[in-house]
């Protein structure tokens, strides 16, 4: 479970850069709910992946994973309880090592030392064996260097490893952007595959209307650093891709609602 | 593939040159729904230039005979290669799609919407005239029933922005003939639909709403046999009688259109009153307007939901002109004289000074309108059937300087009106 209270955060307070980036942020997602994040360019989605991640210190507001408050905890700390995958595919894992070692590191996640990667025996089978499960056919290149792969196998890797010692919170940001379409939708499905069969408590951020719509369980939407809107249960069930169009619209028609035309409608508006 | 069109007396010809398959149909059909936009009802293909007609063509061809009959306009193929004639007879669509030899096309065809005004008022008596025309719009003046007139039965059980009080609901019929706007939901009683009680519009049995429950597609009530739409309402208007003209308008030049205010006074002069009623299927040039974002049933003593910025929570709008080429049903009242009764439910048209309106309109996708004497009930039933409303706008005069966005305005359409003759008063 992710609570988040009355988050805020702004970037280079008192200059003229100034950027509110996140403007009060309360949000509940109960344990094994895969939500997803939309909103426009600049909207804080990325910004609030990385306060929960620990990338910087909040202004205001604290940050909960099942009931323990992490605000205080440095980003490798949260490692332990999070996994992420970023938008770029080589973000995540290191080219020169094997697939092997790529996933060895994985399985250590959170632990400050020990980075041996002499692999035993069964390690090697079990990291066989998930490996295989992804239908890639990646189980023959344990012993490539990962940057061989193409950037929809390195993804589906990626969350892979992210995802091995089931983290109480996983975080993607736009984790299918790079990709062709092919990749995108294979790597979208192995997401909600993972999610569901490892019961877990997810974060997406994405561009993608119809995937916002296909794949979770919730719906946020956001704009100018506020929750504005969000769909859950039966409205999530029932909403379409229009419909999230239409309500990013509304949000955009609001912010043209100006004292002149407030006056205009109150006079008729009778 | 080529396409061209050409004029050929009281027909539109469409030429087609060369292959008719699936990469070319849907070019075909927008380039022959784009000519019925522009009220073009007598198409004709010249098929003699065509290579191969593919299923997906003749599927196309299909749709369009379709589209044009539903206006009571035609469609045939005329002249047709060879072959396309055997493709047709070996599907058995020959007596479907292609014309014989036709009469010259300028010599006396029946001009379309001649056989459309069957089953329209059969009392009325059809004068057609070109009226005064603002902004280069031909007007065209039917006389449906030159006693005819309405009663407005008006309530006003809330007050912008006031709390809606108990008792404020009233149920209102809006079934055939009654037309209205207003704000109001369906539901069981006041208090089901509190939370939900939104912007509405009735015409000719169908009703549409725009729930303020975060919705953001109108819902709508259509009449049948045993279903009589009625929506709790805590602000009415509704007219009852008889049309006494049907004004039929479109463009004389183009870009031309008429704005909303332009139809006022077409109305008001045409019918000779100070005080009128309208109901109206219009294609859209742009529409203005707004429409509430959270219902009046939850303004709390300690809100003030006319003030700005409150009043972004409460209302909606449009921020831009909207719906451009999409189909609207605008149902409207006005008077010119500040001291009529009605005007307590009207607001000023601040680009007409002396004119007070109150108008609501559903915007649905476009469907064509067969042209000359219209019959209200079965046209609004055409446009709605098989048809979602879009959006619902109360609408609004935008003569803000320099930034304004200007009036709602119609490029074509059908504008049923009568004078208004008698007000009743309803308190709940
Ligand atoms: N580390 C940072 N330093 C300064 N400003 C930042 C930082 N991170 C984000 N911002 C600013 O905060 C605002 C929100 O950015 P953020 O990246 O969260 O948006 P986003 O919703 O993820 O957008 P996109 O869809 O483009 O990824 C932007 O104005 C951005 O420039
Ligand atoms: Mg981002």
């Amino acid at each position: 479970m992710l609570d988040l209270r009355h988050i805020h955060k702004t970037f280079f307070p008192g200059t003229p850069n100034e950027v509110q980036a996140l403007c009060g942020i309360d949000l509940l997602i109960p344990e094994g709910t895969f939500a997803a994040i939309i909103g426009t360019n600049g909207s804080g989605k990325s910004t609030l992946l990385n306060a929960v991640a620990g990338a910087f210190d909040l202004d205001q507001g604290a940050i909960h994973i099942d009931g323990k408050n992490i605000s205080a905890w440095p980003e490798y700390r949260r490692a332990s309880l999070i996994g992420r995958v970023f938008q770029n595919p080589f973000a995540g894992t290191a080219a020169e090592m094997t697939l092997a070692e790529n996933l060895a590191l994985s399985m250590r996640r959170g632990c400050r030392r020990g980075l041996g990667l002499a692999l035993h025996r069964s390690a090697r089978t079990e990291i066989a064996d998930r490996v295989r499960s992804l239908n890639l056919g990646l189980e023959n290149r344990l012993d490539n260097p990962i940057g061989t792969l193409s950037g929809g196998q390195r993804q589906a890797l990626t969350l892979l490893m992210a995802t091995w010692l089931r983290p109480r919170l996983l975080l993607l940001d736009e984790h299918t952007a790079a990709l062709d379409p092919k990749s995108a939708a294979q790597v979208a499905e192995l997401t909600l595959t993972i999610i569901r069969r490892e019961k877990l408590t997810a974060l997406m951020v994405t561009h993608s209307m119809p995937q916002a719509v296909q794949l979770p369980d919730r719906i946020i939407m956001m704009h100018k650093g506020r929750v504005v809107r969000q769909y859950e249960g039966q409205e999530k069930s029932r909403v379409r891709v229009p419909d999230l169009l239409a309500a990013f619209d509304q949000v955009r028609r609001r912010e043209q609602l100006d004292p002149a035309v407030a006056h205009l409608l109150h006079n008729q508006y009778a | 593939m080529k396409i061209e069109s050409r004029i050929q007396g009281t027909r539109m010809v469409v030429q087609v040159n060369g292959r008719l398959d699936a990469a070319w149909a849907d070019l075909l059909l927008g380039t022959v729904r784009d000519l019925v936009r522009e009220g073009h009802h007598q198409v004709r293909l010249d098929a003699s230039g065509l290579e191969y007609l593919s299923s997906a063509g003749i599927r196309s061809l299909l749709k369009i005979r379709r589209e044009l009959e539903a206006v009571s306009g035609s469609f045939g193929i005329a002249p047709a290669a060879p072959f396309v004639q055997e493709t047709l007879r070996m599907s058995g669509l020959e007596a479907l799609l292609l014309v014989g030899e036709e009469m010259p096309a300028d010599a006396a065809e029946p001009a379309a919407g001649d056989n459309a005004d069957s089953g329209t008022e059969t009392s009325a008596e059809t004068v057609a005239k070109t009226g005064a025309s603002p902004s280069a719009v031909r007007f065209e003046e039917h006389i449906l029933d030159l006693l005819g007139a309405v009663t407005v039965t008006a309530h006003a059980g809330w007050r912008p922005w006031q709390q809606v009080l108990d008792g404020a609901c009233l149920e209102v019929p809006l079934s055939r003939p009654r037309f209205g706007l207003g704000i109001g939901a369906a539901g069981r009683d006041a208090e089901d639909i509190r939370s939900r009680l939104g912007d509405f519009v009735a015409a000719a049995g169908s009703v549409a709403w725009l729930p303020s429950d975060g919705a953001d597609r109108p819902d709508y009530l259509v009449q049948n046999e045993r279903f009589l739409p009625q929506l709790n309402a805590i602000q009415s208007l509704v007219g009852e009688g008889k049309f006494s003209h049907l004004l039929r308008f479109s463009p004389a030049a183009s870009n031309a259109c008429v704005t909303l205010s332009d139809l006022y006074e077409q109305v008001l002069r045409t019918t000779r009153a100070d005080a009128a009623a309208l109901v109206c299927l219009a294609e859209v040039e742009g529409l203005v307007g707004a429409s509430l974002a959270r219902s009046p049933g939850c303004i709390q003593a300690s809100d003030q939901p006319g003030e700005f910025p409150e009043l972004r929570e409460w209302l909606s709008f449009c921020g831009e002109r909207v719906h451009h080429q999409s189909q609207v049903l605008v149902v409207a009242f006005f008077c010119r004289d500040p001291s009529h009764l009605l005007a307590a439910h009207l607001a000023p048209v601040p680009s007409r000074p002396g004119l007070l309106a109150h108008a609501h309109a559903v915007v649905l996708p476009f469907r064509p309108l067969p042209q000359g004497v219209l019959d209200l009930d079965a046209s609004v039933a055409t446009v709605f059937d098989d048809n979602t409303p879009l959006a619902l706008l109360h609408l609004i005069d935008d003569d803000r300087p320099a930034v304004g966005l200007g009036e709602s305005a119609f490029i074509r359409g059908a504008c049923w009106c009568a004078p208004i003759h008698d007000l009743t008063h309803i308190t709940t």
